[in-house]
């Protein structure tokens, strides 16, 4: 009966995933968008527009598939994957999947400014990410930490504030 | 091995594997509606253009946003976005026939599996 009882956990585990496919989509879609609607430097406006995930995040895949679609800018956009902050090159968007959240104080402390570290869970504005994605009453939405933003010199236009759940002074 | 009846274990394996997936408050159909309509009033979005045509923002289903490409999702604005976004929130209705139907077809197709 075990073996049964196995059996109908493990293939009930396999049906979430499917659920899912396209609230990595649309993840994917938002930290498009943040690139699109953030002001950057002009000294970072020219060569590759650099997304670097850290850790294994389906999000690479669709994130991947925005890039052959469309541009930041007149930037192309690139995509790549660390499996630690350590490993991170140069980049302007930083997404830390869940997973690898425990590594947010270093992000913060590596990049000081000039790169958006965006992350995926609860509380983690609080804890400095400049953007934090999070599930509100079912639905995705987004924190922006307005120190998070200050610290990494950056600038956002009106909307990204409009849309988001604004923390910080 | 103990002698528990094996349709209760069944369910009971049912209800633990979707216990997590269950959104912490489940809102009224009312309230869905309403809420919608007061951030579509917000964005101030009426239709969008795909390559299906125009499409009226209030009568998307999740369905159409789960069909629709990149090249549709790409161009529109991010409030625009957040709206079909919102459209992919997952009924607990939806849910349960995510978890039952296959579930149904697996025990129909193996009349013996037990």
């Amino acid at each position: 009966m075990l073996r049964r009882f196995l059996l109908v956990s493990a293939f009930l585990a396999a049906v979430p995933p499917l659920l899912r496919a396209e609230d990595y989509k649309f993840t994917a879609l938002f930290v498009m968008n943040f690139a699109k609607y953030v002001d950057w430097p002009a000294e970072v406006a020219s060569g590759d527009f650099v997304i670097t995930v850290v850790g294994n995040d389906p999000i690479i895949d669709e994130l991947k598939t925005i890039a052959e679609k469309t541009t930041i800018g007149a930037q192309k956009l690139v995509i790549r994957k660390a499996e630690s902050v350590d490993q991170i090159e140069p980049s302007r968007i930083v997404y830390i999947s869940p997973g690898k959240s425990a590594q947010l104080s270093n992000a913060l402390a590596k990049f000081a400014s000039g790169v958006l570290v965006v992350t995926n869970g609860k509380g983690l504005a609080e804890q400095g990410a400049a953007i934090n994605l999070v599930e509100i009453d079912g639905k995705q939405r987004y924190e922006i930490n307005t120190d998070g933003f200050k610290k990494s010199g950056l600038g956002a236009k009106p909307v990204l504030f409009k849309l988001g759940k604004v923390l910080g002074s | 091995m103990t002698n528990i009846p094996e349709y209760p274990t069944m369910i009971l394996a049912l209800l633990l594997a979707a216990l997590p997936a269950l959104p912490q408050e489940t809102p009224e159909p009312a309230a869905v509606v309403e809420e919608t309509a007061q951030d579509e009033e917000l964005y101030g979005v009426d239709t969008i253009e795909t390559s299906l045509g125009k499409l009226a923002v209030t009568n998307l289903t999740r369905s159409d946003v789960m069909n629709m490409t990149y090249d549709d999702l790409i161009s529109l604005p991010f409030e625009v976005l957040m709206l079909l976004a919102d459209k992919l929130e997952i009924s607990v209705e939806e849910l349960w026939r995510s978890y039952v139907a296959p579930a149904h077809r697996f025990m129909a197709e193996r009349p013996n599996w037990r």
